[in-house]
């Protein structure tokens, strides 16, 4: 094996796999990157066996083959060279990589045999749909924060979607929120189909979207045990979390008493200051909801033990009954972040026990619901 | 002295009352073929038990509580090894406490068999610490069936250490003005708040005695010992100014397990946790208390000791949330090359439960249906309660005897 290449895109493509590298893995394997070079191009590849990346590398071909090597060795190799070309070899039935560098570096690294590296499942039957890049990371950015961080519910850790004609739905809930995003694909499936990605593989994607304009191809496996994202020059694959996903339209409320609509950014901006308080105390933040002639609004209150408290204003049209709600400022900041810029936010509560819907104003594909924290309303 | 009698400040009378080798007098006096005989109560000797207590038959032999059990049945081949049953011994502890509590309010229990208890209203009114002392022990021995040590004196220092003076069944009577000298005899090891290490230190600079301790100056002390010089200064003169307090806060609540083996294997560690989770959670209910942060304490097979820890979405003291919250760290923490000696489960950043506030879930709200009148305070309300007949009935039958339904780590509701 024999190619030449930029320090540059070498870098580059070791720090795209890096992520899905089990660093600490006692599988020496999985510690390694997985490199292929073959006539078509050099593909570098991690796999921590939950979630593979592969990353494609220009380089000029001198001869084909494959090695995998220690991750992070190479990296901070690669990291400390200057810019410029890099050859990398392996000697016929050897497993050092010798590494030139084009300022008169020359190290080599030990590999292992590529033929005991995990297998990577391959395109071969199944279906595609195509997506727009810029799309898929909008409706990613409004779900994946809302699937469960620990595991007492596995599914809970994915996002679920499903697949009806050309629309695609993606949900995620943990056991206090739920967030919902339709949207249209380009290339319809023969059934309806639902699956559920872990939400860690959809943040991985998040950051390989973020530099990415054109489509992504969604590849299902016929068997439904893995799904692979492609990108022009990354590919990612994820083991489905199987299980049955929990029926989550019952609990989209169909209606409110209270609905109050105002500019996302000057509630986060008004949630942020009450954040500084609830945050050194039960982490809660009391909405109150006027409406009527004057003074329609929102106040905010927040309590620090000891330290102090705070009460803000915003004004905001209400519709509906005076009411009141208090929900937890960590999630309360995740369900405004999607809303930025100049878009208008709406909140529609039921009561203080009862979940709390926020949809972003003119978008009907969206809705996050929110469970209330009970708490002792003094004045009442 | 600044304790005289007339003095203007009322006079302190402080008792401190301990249980003579409670565990194993506990264990002689539930199966009277023990009596007589060398008891020790704790962990398995080929298992890395610890002795827990020592029945004053087996001290003879050099038996100690806190020695390795393999290092004590070497002492002492013959003791009879008792499995520890702790729902027992909180039994008896709160009869006691209850005895001490109808002596005077003001009682502070520095562990399931001890206590302090100010009786200086008593004193005041006319009955003697001797009487009062006397008064206790009789109580217990009619209500238990055991022995106690009682020590009275002006401050808890003096007390505690005259609680130590004349076991088993001792009682041991500081008269004001006499603390220097009941002092003055005593290694200073004896002291309250002395530690072996200190100690040690103090050995090897000449001083043995507490009275060794009295006759330093006080600059001597401070240079060797900052801070603290001026307070051994004061406890080598039997001057404690520290209150019996009733209100011990609870900062964090823990369970721990030492395994008889290392262990690695995830699903059998989970199970050791679950447990611990499930005891934590129901201490903290008992306690009324809530907490928002759950931690997870590991030991390596080399000693390498950590704690991991995660802040939960609100304070609670949910058996579920807990054991999640913990499971997801010992998650994090188990890799195949690596084997745990110890496994605990903890809780602090604990609130009161009136203060605390729940969120609500998401999954209960889809089972009721949405015209029905908002939440939940009589479900909770009824959960409430059958979480507290659970406890209870742990608490008194021990903790395998009821789980509410489908255990307690059963995630699959609607």
């Amino acid at each position: 094996m024999r190619i030449q290449t930029s320090q540059t895109a070498l870098e580059r493509g070791l720090s795209i796999v890096s992520h899905a590298v089990a660093a600490r893995h006692s599988l020496d394997q999985l510690r390694h990157v997985h490199m292929l070079v073959a006539e078509d191009g050099v593909r570098l590849t991690a796999t921590d066996t939950e979630i593979a990346l592969i990353a494609q590398i220009d380089a000029s071909i001198a001869e084909t083959g494959a090695i995998t090597v220690p991750h992070r060795f190479l990296h901070d190799l690669v990291s400390s060279l200057d810019g410029g070309d890099v050859e990398l070899s392996v000697a016929a039935d050897s497993q050092v990589v010798q590494i030139r560098a084009s300022d008169a570096n020359e190290s080599s690294i030990h590999g292992m045999s590529a033929d005991s590296y995990p297998h990577i499942p391959d395109q071969s039957d199944g279906d595609t749909i195509k997506i727009v890049a810029s799309e898929l990371r909008d409706a990613l950015k409004h779900v994946v924060f809302a699937a469960a961080s620990d595991d007492g519910r596995p599914v809970l850790t994915g996002v679920h979607f499903t697949f009806n004609g050309t629309q695609m739905t993606l949900a995620a809930a943990d056991g206090f929120r739920l967030a919902v995003y339709d949207m249209q694909v380009a290339s319809e499936l023969s059934e309806q189909l639902e699956i559920t990605v872990p939400a860690r593989a959809l943040r991985e994607l998040e950051r390989l979207l973020s530099d990415s304009d054109s489509t992504v191809d969604l590849y299902l496996h016929s068997d439904r045990s893995y799904v692979r994202f492609h990108l022009p020059t990354t590919q990612l694959t994820a083991q489905l979390i199987q299980g049955n996903y929990p029926t989550y339209d019952q609990l989209i409320p169909s209606e409110y008493q209270t609905r109050v609509v105002l500019l996302g950014d000057t509630l986060q901006q008004s949630v942020r200051s009450a954040a500084v308080f609830a945050r050194e105390s039960s982490g809660i933040v009391r909405l109150r909801f006027h409406g009527g002639e004057e003074e329609r609004g929102i106040t905010l209150t927040a309590r620090a033990d000891e330290l102090g408290a705070h009460r803000g204003e915003v004004g905001a049209s209400v519709e509906g009954e005076d009411s009141r709600i208090a929900y937890n400022v960590r999630y309360l900041q995740e369900a405004l972040q999607v809303a930025s810029g100049p878009a208008e936010i709406a909140m529609e509560t039921s009561g203080p026990s009862n979940p709390g819907v926020f949809r972003v104003v003119g978008r009907d594909n969206y809705v996050h619901v929110l469970m209330p924290m009970f708490v002792q309303w003094e004045d009442s | 002295m600044s304790v005289e009698d007339g003095s203007t400040a009322p006079q302190r009378r402080i008792i401190h009352a301990d249980m003579d080798a409670f565990y194993a007098s506990v264990e002689q006096h539930d199966q009277p073929e023990l009596r007589g005989k060398p008891v020790l109560v704790g962990g398995s000797p080929r298992a890395r038990g610890v002795v827990a207590a020592a029945s004053y038959e087996s001290r003879v032999y050099g038996c100690r509580s806190a020695m390795p059990m393999r290092t004590a049945v070497r002492l002492c081949p013959h003791a009879e090894i008792v499995r520890p049953r702790f729902s027992r011994y909180r039994e008896v502890s709160e009869q006691i406490m209850d005895i001490f509590r109808s002596v005077s309010p003001l009682v502070e229990p520095l562990s399931l068999d001890e206590a302090f208890i100010d009786i200086s209203q008593r004193v005041e009114s006319g009955e003697t610490p001797a009487e009062v002392a006397r008064w206790i022990k009789r109580r217990v021995r009619e209500e238990t069936g055991l022995t106690i040590s009682c020590g009275a004196g002006t401050s808890k220092s003096i007390a505690k250490i005259a609680s130590d003076r004349d076991k088993p069944d001792g009682l041991t009577i500081v008269p004001p003005g006499t603390e220097e000298a009941f002092l003055a005899p005593l290694p200073i090891s004896e002291l309250w708040g002395i530690g072996p290490k200190t100690a040690q230190r103090l050995r090897e600079a000449g001083v043995e005695s507490v009275g060794d301790l009295a006759q330093r100056p006080l600059p001597w002390l401070i240079d060797r010992f900052g801070a603290r010089g001026e307070w051994f200064h004061e406890l080598a003169r039997g001057i404690d100014p520290r209150e019996v307090s009733t209100t011990r806060e609870t900062k964090s609540i823990s369970s721990e397990t030492t395994f008889a083996e290392d262990l690695g294997d995830y699903d059998k560690l989970a199970e050791t946790a679950r447990g611990q989770a499930r005891d934590v959670s129901r201490r903290l209910r008992r306690a009324e208390l809530r907490a928002r942060t759950v931690q997870i304490k590991l030991r390596l097979s080399d000693f390498t000791t950590f704690t991991r820890q995660r802040t939960l979405a609100g304070a609670s003291d949910d058996v579920d949330e807990i054991t999640s919250a913990a499971l997801a760290l010992l998650r994090e923490q188990c890799r195949p090359s690596r084997r745990f000696r110890l496994i605990g489960v903890g809780v602090s950043n604990l609130e009161a439960a009136q203060d605390a506030v729940a969120q609500l879930s998401l999954f209960d709200a889809a089972t009721r249906p949405a015209a029905t009148p908002p939440e939940s305070a009589e479900r909770r309300a009824r959960q409430a309660a059958l979480r507290s007949a659970v406890d209870d009935l742990q608490t008194r039958f021990g903790a395998e005897v009821v789980h509410l339904g489908a255990g307690d780590d059963d995630r699959n509701r609607p």
